[in-house]
């Protein structure tokens, strides 16, 4: 990547996952067609709901995203909040890799390491993470010399 | 040996993160579930630190939301699915979502923890700056990052249709336009400014949602008149402000008040707050924030969803086992076909019988399923013992046709070969008017401009019915102008063409997408209306239509109206149903002038048998004729009346020296009265006038008391106490002249006595 711009790291992120094996999903409309429930779509996986619990088939298996999300209000955002911080906003793009029943944590964890230590390149040093206190497997996988047995 | 080494593990370092940087939460944030029930599973959150310089803590320690370690990008695992309160189960294949901010990510990657300062943000805050006049301070910081956030929100919702109104996600659009205007005020700013960032942020955001680009036009006006509109709620907020400064107690504005002033004139609290701030004066928040509240609960109440309906699971799992229909109605009005399903109440049935109302799904079908505002088809399926009645017919996931209706013979069965036949005299209609509104469409973009953009549409066999984005009246002028555009490419009898491209294609010869539609890989391309060498439209669309334009007919707009803020609704007319239509309409008005002239031979008569000359009322419409006719024939009875003494009855008489007099006139009008006492008044100089008129049974009464007596006696006064007689319940005026009336004609010359005696 050679400078860093908005325009650079959304085509980057999207490449990085296009070259595995994910197909470019266009992002679907802030004002969901799929659930009645939504006022705005909120995260990048609203479009994919039905393909998650299995009533919508789609002929890929791996897809990646740049999602227009809005949050105006809800758990998610206050309104009042947003100008006085550097990070709240209404509108904002959510960048999403997914897996419908194809790959699982070991991959997750290790295409999302790669991305930001090799393609976005952050130091490693700066990096921590946190995990569900009952989910061994990825405590397990994000270590260091993590050993598996071989199938 | 060897089989011990085919035991041995392997080793396999992934990430090389040290445990200590591995911290173990218990809470939800690192569980998600996508609802009560369905899939769920643990997280996995990823942190950067920024550096000691900055204030906050790693995650899950107390002062995790500090701006030292943020959240980078969290991977959701859905491991399970939550099939009850109680039961969770394993997925047998496990899925994985992420998300990841881009603009927080963008900021890392260009040194800085703050999204705004990234490339992006501060292009647009550049052009805030340049617009509001203002350098970007550390005090003005603020504003400048709401009015960039605000107007990418904006611009992005207008650019799929959600126009600001006073309910649901329009409402949520307002408020977010309102709150950026608010702080362009702040920064002195006294005229609109949003419009003028559009260009920047599409050239900054295009590439990747070009709907920016097609929609620049409606953006552009909506946030121009938003703003417009705002400036003058912005002065009426601080009239409100300044009118309840006399509610102030202990130097404490109203909680209610600086709500009403929030929720109604879009004043946030801190900018109520700002203005009071030099007089000294606070503002109850606790008051606010309880009228806020209860603002909530009511919006979460009344936020009932967006009315779509969700796809029903039966589609899903015919789709699964049938796939989609075949549609051959572009080029058929009637084909054979299989039947692949039958539904009666909901469930797949394997036969239907006379007598029952379900749904029928074929192979394939000459029917027309309801989608972009056309209306479905009707007809028969039917083969040798059997024959359905087609009502209505629908389209489900994109592409399964259901035909509804009803077994009027015989047996279907699952597999059974059948025909289908369509009602092409209605198809013949609603294709003609389906063209009519692309035509329709076109011609409201050239007169009334871009920012017309289609909000709904519904094309049916006996008219057409376009709601579309507009803020104002459509004039006379305008109306006729989009008729003589329409009629003219009716007229230039041409080709209508059909096109199949990619959607990319079709936005590259000028096709005009609908905002807010998602379209397949394929898309067919209408194009029709000779100008030029070129085509007068060109539209996105599935619909049917003629081959020709000439089978339009004449075309005309027949009613518009306003449906919603900032949508307007147009009907319209064409050919043999336009002229039946006018043809009616004539006949209504012409019976509707006999009437009238009827009405107006026979009260010149009247006045002529009166023996006085009609008033000369020529160029006047009828009614407003009979108005002046009515009102002449009114002046020339209440002369007659007053020339009649069987009708105008006057007895003056001097009562201790005061002149009283009573006067009784019938079918003289009550509305009347005061120039009868005026006249009394003159008649007597000093003195008091009492009149009575009968009219149909009832009773009207006045009295008038002249000047240099009004100290002594009260019109008002002497009117009650002569009404009560006459069973009347008051009566009102000034003290020199009152009115009153009451039912009881033969109480008259006693409720006079009682005025009399009370003098």
């Amino acid at each position: 990547m050679v400078e860093k711009t908005l325009k650079n790291v959304r085509k980057s992120f999207l490449n990085y996952f296009e070259n595995k094996n994910h197909k470019i999903v266009d992002s679907s409309n802030l004002v969901p067609n799929n659930d009645p429930t939504l006022m705005f779509t909120n995260s990048g996986m609203v479009q994919f709901k039905n393909v998650f619990t299995g009533l919508e088939k789609r002929d890929y298996k791996r897809a990646t995203t740049s999602q227009k999300c809005v949050r105006a209000g809800g758990k998610h955002n206050d309104l009042e909040n947003v100008g006085y911080t550097p990070r709240h906003h209404t509108f904002f793009e959510m960048l999403g890799n997914f897996s419908f029943g194809d790959y699982f944590k070991d991959v997750a964890i290790e295409l999302s390491w790669n991305l930001i230590t090799k393609e976005f390149q952050l130091s490693k040093d700066k990096i921590s993470v946190s995990v569900y206190a009952d989910d061994k497997e990825s405590f397990d996988l994000w270590k260091k010399n993590y050993w598996i047995t071989r199938k | 040996m060897r089989t011990i080494r085919s035991l041995l593990i392997y080793g396999k370092k992934i990430t090389g993160l040290p445990e200590n940087r591995i911290y173990k939460i218990a809470t939800d944030d690192n569980f998600w579930s996508m609802g009560d029930l369905g899939p769920c599973g643990p997280c996995s959150e990823i942190f950067y630190d920024h550096g000691e310089h900055l204030k906050g803590g790693p995650p899950g320690s107390k002062d995790q939301d500090g701006d030292r370690f943020i959240e980078i990008w969290n991977l959701v695992f859905m491991q399970f699915e939550q099939l009850s309160k109680d039961k969770r189960i394993n997925l047998p294949k496990p899925s994985v979502d992420t998300g990841m901010g881009l603009e927080r990510i963008s900021a890392l990657l260009q040194g800085t923890h703050d999204n705004y300062e990234t490339d992006h943000f501060k292009t647009l805050i550049k052009i805030s700056s340049n617009l509001t006049k203002t350098k970007v301070t550390k005090e003005n910081i603020a504003s400048h990052r709401v009015i960039a956030d605000h107007l990418r929100a904006s611009a992005f919702l207008i650019a799929e249709g959600v126009l600001p109104s006073n309910e649901g996600r329009g409402y949520v659009l307002r408020r977010i336009m309102r709150r950026g205007m608010r702080h362009s005020h702040t920064l002195g700013s006294k005229e609109p400014i949003f419009y003028n960032i559009v260009p920047t942020l599409i050239q900054e955001m295009s590439d990747s949602y070009p709907e920016l680009k097609r929609a620049e036009a409606l953006i552009t006006e909506i946030l121009k008149t938003e703003e417009e509109k705002f400036s003058t709620l912005l002065s009426r907020g601080m009239e409100i402000l300044n009118d309840n400064l006399s509610k102030v107690k202990n130097n404490s504005l109203p909680g209610e008040v600086a709500f009403k002033l929030y929720d109604t004139y879009g004043f946030p609290l801190d900018l109520t707050q700002d203005i009071l701030k030099n007089k000294k004066i606070n503002v109850d928040v606790a008051g606010f924030n309880k009228a806020m509240n209860e603002r909530k609960e009511k919006t979460k109440l009344a936020w009932k969803g967006s009315g779509d309906q969700t796809v029903d699971k039966i589609w899903f799992n015919l789709k699964d086992k049938i796939g989609s229909t075949e549609f051959l109605g572009y080029e058929k009005k009637k084909s054979e076909g299989i039947v692949l399903s039958l539904i009666k109440k909901g469930k797949e049935v394997s036969e239907i019988n006379q007598g029952d109302e379900g749904e029928l799904i074929t192979n394939q079908t000459p029917f027309y399923g309801e989608s972009g505002g056309q209306i479905g088809d009707i007809g028969f399926i039917f083969n040798s013992n059997s024959n359905f009645q087609v009502v209505d017919t629908q389209k489900k996931l994109g592409d399964i046709f259901v035909h509804q209706g009803k077994l009027v013979k015989g047996k279907i069965k699952i597999k059974d070969s059948v025909n289908l036949v369509i009602d092409n005299e209605r198809r013949a209609n609603i294709r003609a008017y389906h063209s009519a509104t692309h035509l329709l469409h076109e011609a409201l973009r050239r007169i009334l401009g871009q920012h017309v953009i289609q909000k709904g549409s519904f094309v049916g066999p006996d008219k057409l019915r376009f709601d579309f984005s507009h803020t104002k009246p459509i004039d006379e002028n305008e109306i006729k102008k989009i008729e003589k555009y329409v009629n003219d490419m009716v007229k230039s009898n041409s080709e209508v063409r059909t096109r199949l491209m990619t959607p990319k294609e079709a936005v590259d010869n000028g096709a005009l997408a609908l905002f807010g539609e998602k379209y397949g890989d394929e898309v067919r391309v209408l194009s029709m209306g000779k100008e030029k060498n070129k085509y007068f439209s060109t539209e996105l669309c599935g619909g049917t239509h003629v081959k020709n334009t000439s089978e339009i007919g004449e075309f005309k707009i027949v009613n518009q109206s306003a449906i919603a803020s900032g949508v307007r609704r147009v009907e319209a007319l064409r050919a043999e149903q336009l002229a039946n239509y006018l043809k009616k309409k004539k006949q209504e008005l012409d019976s509707l002038n006999k009437i009238t002239s009827n009405k107006i031979t026979s009260l010149e008569k009247e006045i002529k048998n009166l023996g006085e000359k009609p008033a000369v009322v020529n160029d006047l419409p009828n009614n407003e004729k009979i108005k002046k006719l009515n009102k002449q024939l009114e002046l020339i009875n209440i002369k007659l009346i007053l020339k009649d003494k069987n009708r105008n009855e006057i007895k003056d008489e001097s009562i201790k020296g005061l002149k009283v007099r009573y006067q009784l006139v019938k079918d003289f009008p009550s509305k009347e009265l005061r120039s009868l006492i005026d006249q009394g008044k003159k008649d007597l100089k000093e003195g008091i006038v009492i009149v009575y008129t009968v009219v149909d049974g009832k009773v009207g009464m006045a009295v008038g008391v002249t000047n240099k007596l009004v100290k002594k006696y009260n019109a008002v006064e002497l009117v009650k106490l002569g009404s009560k007689v006459i069973g009347g319940t008051g009566g009102g005026g000034r003290n020199d002249f009152a009115q009153a009336g009451g039912n009881l004609p033969e109480k008259i010359e006693k409720s006079f006595q009682n005025i009399i005696d009370s003098i």
